[in-house]
């Protein structure tokens, strides 16, 4: 398991900002890494002999972060029934200009969304690649990217002010 | 043509990765992710069941226990012998289990439990919020006619929170196993494609196996193997502490370890 050990020191880093990335929480991130990670031991025989063990262990990674998000969505549909809020209720007052911005409007985003995106943009992969991680077409992916960055074009503009109303 | 919006994207993803700290990368890199190791704490696993590892002839490379809020914090439903599983619950558990495993070759089930072997010799166990897997590497060896291979482990963390198991390949003609624990009582075995499984909740040993075969019964004993008392956890301290035992090829019995696994209660 030596490999195995080097495996584990070269792609940790990675591995815990993707999840972190799209779980948006670190510890959230670090549950999800060491669980990836004693998944991949328990297979190392046969992953170590794959020809790209990281994106196996990348794919694992997302499908338990994806996973987990649908449990936590699930969680909280049951604990605040009626109370979705509009994915874009924010201060209508706030200007949506900046970096940080930015980052708030990706906080947002559904899970699978920004997956898609921290694949194809934090991690560089293609979209095929990004397909296979995420187990659906490439087709399907170019349209999830597109509508996530439709989205944030949409949260990023800025929002006119609303006329008073004239009724007396 | 790169858009605007995509340049912008990586660059607040890299700004956002960067507030990874450093300690947290050092602590997945200091988790042993080998043989009988513990989990480390995590938030969700924090006051939860310690780590399982399994499969003493065929070598454990990991365990992993995820407790989820609803998790029943002593194992509730359990029952000292195999039940008939509800619709689903073994395509559940093997939804929770399998991902690039294959098929079980033998489903234990206990009420809402369902524990699993795979061909390689890991295993899984899976209900109430609880999944704990144990890795296996290679095909355990073909036992005697007649016996069975005496594999088991037991682990514990310092909440108090305990489960043994045992499991292995069994002879040809072997067609059932009870297990007698150190209190006196038995719990019975779910046999099949050449395996058997037991397990239960807290860290009662395994004495002796009770092999039936076509002509009769035998008794096998376990290793009482000197178990070596664990490293006391530091106060304060979240510990996982277990023990393995195999009369198979890798012989392990006697072997005991602690892994101290995260810092006062509620913090990380």
């Amino acid at each position: 398991m030596a490999d195995f050990d080097k495996f584990v020191a070269a792609h940790v880093d990675d591995l815990l900002r993707t999840a972190y990335l799209i779980v948006w929480d670190e510890g959230e991130a670090e549950d999800l890494v060491q669980e990836c990670l004693l998944k991949v031991a328990r297979r190392w025989p046969r992953v170590r002999r794959m020809e790209q063990p990281k994106a196996y262990a990348r794919r694992i990674l997302v499908n338990l972060a994806l996973d987990d998000a649908r449990r936590r969505a699930r969680r909280r549909r049951e604990l605040e029934p009626g109370d979705a809020t509009s994915l874009w209720a924010v201060d209508p007052l706030q200007a949506l200009e900046t970096r940080a911005e930015l980052l708030q409007a990706l906080g947002q985003l559904h899970e699978r969304q920004r997956a898609v995106l921290v694949l194809r943009y934090f991690n560089d992969l293609p979209e095929a690649q990004v397909a296979e991680v995420l187990g659906c077409s490439p087709g399907t992916v170019k349209s999830s990217a597109s509508r996530g960055l439709a989205r944030l074009r949409e949260a990023l503009q800025p929002v006119p002010l609303q006329p008073r109303s004239t009724e007396t | 043509m790169t858009d605007l919006l995509e340049d912008d994207l990586r660059e607040a993803f890299a700004d956002r990765a960067a507030r990874i700290t450093p300690e947290a990368s050092a602590r997945l890199r200091a988790v042993d992710y080998h043989p009988r190791s513990g989990r480390l704490s995590s938030r969700r696993a924090r006051s939860a069941l310690g780590a399982l590892g399994l499969s003493g002839a065929a070598a454990v490379v990991g365990a992993v226990v995820l407790l989820g809020s609803n998790a029943a914090p002593a194992f509730a439903g359990w029952t000292s012998s195999p039940t008939t599983p509800l619709p689903g619950q073994l395509a559940a558990a093997q939804q929770h289990c399998t991902a690039g495993s294959g098929t079980p070759v033998l489903t234990d089930t206990r009420g809402p439990y369902t524990a699993s072997i795979y061909a390689d010799g890991a295993t899984c166990l899976q209900g109430n919020g609880i999944e704990i897997s144990g890795g296996g590497a290679g095909n355990a060896a073909d036992a005697t006619a007649g016996t069975i291979e005496l594999n088991g482990a037991g682990e514990s963390d310092s909440d108090g929170h305990a489960l043994t198991m045992v499991d292995g390949r069994i002879g040809s003609g072997v067609t059932g196993v009870t297990i007698t624990r150190s209190d006196g009582s038995s719990v019975q075995a779910t046999v099949k494609n050449g395996w058997y499984l037991a397990w239960w909740p807290g860290s009662e040993r395994a004495v002796t196996a009770h092999v039936a075969n076509g002509k009769g019964a035998s008794a096998q004993s376990f290793p009482t193997g000197a178990q070596q008392p664990s490293p006391a956890c530091p106060t304060g301290a979240h510990c996982t502490s277990g023990y393995g035992f195999a009369t198979g090829s890798a012989h392990r019995a006697g072997q005991s370890s602690v892994r101290v696994t995260g810092g006062s209660a509620g913090g990380r």
